[in-house]
């Protein structure tokens, strides 16, 4: 696949993952409109999904740019995913709301 | 030494931390600055604003160059092929007069006018690691000195933070300043822990034989040369003190090329020119691998024979994997901004760390009439916004001064390099004189002199940003000057913020 | 107060210089081991004792300030220091120096 593909791919993948997570706590999911706390099994579910989003992310790097530069861009990669998650529950956390409400029917 | 684990960790952070601070944020900015190393190089020398032509010049080229190098008696010669983000040969030996650098034209191979310039390569990089302090390595020793207390500060802030999980996402913008910056600091800390981890470690790891040198004296007696010989595969052999021309140089060439399936070179080196003991040695380019491998072929000069080839064992090539990660001299630009924007993240880290000790101090310390609050406020300034100030002071000084610029014997590069250290000064004087205005005032002047470094590289080289964000050859003035503008805007937001924010009762009583 | 300034240096200088020297003789005594039982040629053995060397005094540092009594630890380093840098020239004299 082209280069920019794959990094759009690879950031995507990341936030997802990290976006997941976040919405896994109580703090984050109650502020997008769940419940006080997370339900357990929606949690398990969240967290299954958001850790296996960024075990893919590793082998979608590793695949792409090999294992030297794509173990560095994925471990690099994991920052800059993170912090766009925080910066958008800050400023934007309606953005994440589609996605909170996904979980809320489950 | 504290009751608990925990409020030992939190003394040995706080104390790390405030005493320095100052020094890690000097390391983390430049550090980030030296990934656009060679960037800053070609806004700095404008006479280097070239294109790689597709072929490069032969080898052959350069044999007047060693020719002459030998003439002026230097034992070694040594010359450096451009690539993109270099696109000049550099050429550098030491004869009897002192030490020679130039740049070559990659089109004709003739040498360019004298930048008058240190630039990112010759002053922003190492000041990154030595600190440019070179009596007795004592520039490297306090660096080594601060990575190692990053070390520190990166466990001992992991043991402190009370909700390391449930505030992993958690950034309070619309909470009072100490809480904010705590949130700050402690979100860019702990996403950015890996990268900033692991850049200090492998910061360290470089200069091992710096830092630990009994570590490689012990097992090899203390000699240098044979502990190089086994590890870096460094071939030397005694001069012959007899004349003997020197074989093709592209056929040497192209046995490298043939022996490394097609891969470019990336140095030469002729050690004795001239002699008939004379050593070619060709270095193999790392730039498409993380690992900055050392292969090196020697080859007899006299006949262009195969006289030795090293590869590293195992775990030097470790060793060089991890150097290549922090010292990215790969091509890959995305990775290359990624480093540049968790360089600024750290840069952030360091800030915020020192900014919650003051806000958590400033009124119990108004109280109590200490002054450890004003002297730490004071060098934060200096530290934080007082080099970013120098640093573009150096990049306007540069677009300032005229080619044959001398005051008291300093030639150009060293009154720029006068510029940073003097205005870096001043902003340590302008902190501590103006305490309640400092930040302010320092974020306009950042602001002022970014927009002015833009505007002079426009005005004395014609590549304003028009013509250099649509010229490939002029991608990183183009991109020097965005950046510029783009930190010249946060500077000015920040001061605003700074000026017309709620007054805070404690800080104008401190300062009334 | 003058007497907690004192332990203050004291711990400093233990940590920092004690530290320092434990963590150079452990890596030292790393790289030998590893040379002289055959393990990793000479360059290799030092290579890997250099890098573990900077982990060795992290942990040491650490450590040194979590560690409450002041005698322990200067006591500890002590020990560390001449056991490991004497195994070390012992083990490097033992097969005939370099």
């Amino acid at each position: 696949m082209p280069d920019y593909v794959f990094l759009m791919l690879l950031v995507t993948v990341t936030y997802l993952g990290f976006a997941l997570l976040a919405l896994s706590q109580d703090r984050h999911w109650h502020h997008l409109g769940g419940a006080y706390h997370c339900p357990k099994r929606v949690l398990v579910l969240l967290r299954s999904v958001g850790y296996a989003l960024l075990v893919a992310a590793l082998v979608l790097a590793v695949g792409h740019e090999g294992a030297g530069f794509g173990s560095l861009l994925w471990a690099t990669m994991l920052s800059i995913g993170a912090v766009a998650v925080v910066c958008t529950l800050t400023w934007r956390a309606r953005w994440l709301r589609p996605l909170a409400r996904l979980f809320h029917h489950i | 030494m504290e009751p608990t684990f925990r409020a030992s960790m939190n003394w040995l952070h706080t104390w790390t931390g405030v005493v320095l601070g100052g020094l890690l944020f000097a390391i983390f900015w430049m550090g980030t600055l030296s990934v656009f190393d060679r960037e800053i190089d070609r806004w700095m020398a404008p006479a280097t604003r070239l294109v790689v032509p597709d072929d490069s010049l032969p080898a052959e080229k350069f044999r007047p160059a060693i020719e002459a190098a030998a003439a002026a008696g230097a034992t070694m010669w040594t010359i450096v092929f451009p690539e993109e983000r270099q696109p000049v040969y550099r050429e550098n030996y030491r004869s009897k007069d002192g030490f020679v650098l130039r740049f070559l034209d990659p089109v004709t191979g003739a040498a360019l006018p004298d930048p008058g310039t240190l630039a990112g390569t010759r002053f922003i990089f190492p000041f990154h690691y030595s600190l440019n302090l070179r009596v007795w390595d004592i520039g490297y020793w306090l660096v080594g000195i601060a990575g190692m207390a990053m070390l520190v500060l990166c466990v001992s802030g992991v043991v402190i933070h009370r909700k390391i999980f449930t505030e992993f996402f958690t950034f309070r913008a619309e909470k009072k300043p100490r809480r904010l910056i705590l949130d700050l600091h402690n979100v860019t800390g702990v996403l950015g822990l890996p990268f900033h981890f692991m850049i200090s470690l492998s910061g360290l790891i470089i200069f091992f034989s710096i830092y630990f040198p009994s570590v490689w004296q012990l097992p090899f007696d203390g000699k240098r040369e044979l502990f190089n010989r086994e590890t870096w595969g460094n071939y030397s052999r005694p001069k012959a003190d007899q004349a003997a021309p020197l074989a093709s140089l592209d056929d040497m060439v192209a046995e490298a090329r043939r022996l490394w399936a097609g891969e470019e070179p990336f140095y030469m080196r002729v050690t004795n020119p001239g002699d008939a003991a004379a050593v070619v040695q060709i270095g193999r380019s790392y730039r498409d691998v993380v690992t900055m491998r050392v292969e090196t072929l020697f080859f007899d000069a006299p006949s262009g024979t195969l006289l030795s080839r090293f590869e590293t064992a195992p775990v030097v090539t470790a060793q060089r994997f991890i150097s290549g990660l922090h010292f990215i001299q790969f091509q890959h630009w995305t990775l290359r901004w990624i480093y540049f924007a968790l360089g600024l993240v750290g840069c952030v880290l360091i800030a915020t760390g020192y900014l919650f000790w003051l806000e958590s101090r400033r009124r119990k310390h108004t109280q109590l009439g200490l002054r450890g609050v004003s002297i730490v406020d004071g060098l934060t300034i200096g530290s934080v916004t007082g080099i970013i100030a120098a640093t573009l002071s150096f990049f306007v000084a540069n677009r300032l001064l005229p080619a044959d610029a001398t005051v008291l014997g300093a030639g150009r590069a060293s009154l720029e390099m006068w510029v940073f250290y003097l205005v870096w000064l001043a902003t340590f004087a302008h902190a501590w004189m103006r305490p309640h205005r400092a930040w302010i005032e320092q974020c306009w002047a950042i602001a002022a002199l970014a927009v002015a470094a833009v505007v002079l590289n426009g005005i004395t080289t014609g590549d304003h940003l028009g013509r250099s964000l649509l010229d490939s050859r002029l991608q990183a003035v183009g991109g020097m000057d965005l950046l510029l503008l783009i930190g010249a805007a946060v500077a000015a937001l920040t001061a605003l913020k700074l000026e017309y924010r709620k007054p805070d009762p404690v800080r104008a009583r401190q300062h009334a | 107060m003058r007497q907690q300034s004192l332990r203050i240096v004291l711990r400093l200088l233990a940590a920092i210089g004690g530290g320092y020297a434990v963590a150079a003789g452990l890596a030292a005594l790393t790289a030998v081991i590893l040379f002289v039982t055959g393990g990793l040629p000479r360059s290799e053995a030092v290579i890997l004792a250099s890098m573990l060397a900077f982990i060795f005094y992290l942990a040491l540092l650490l450590w040194a300030f979590a560690e409450r009594s002041l005698l322990r630890l200067c006591s500890m380093l002590v020990a560390a220091g001449v056991v490991s840098w004497g195994a070390a020239i012992g083990l490097m004299r033992l097969v005939g120096g370099s």
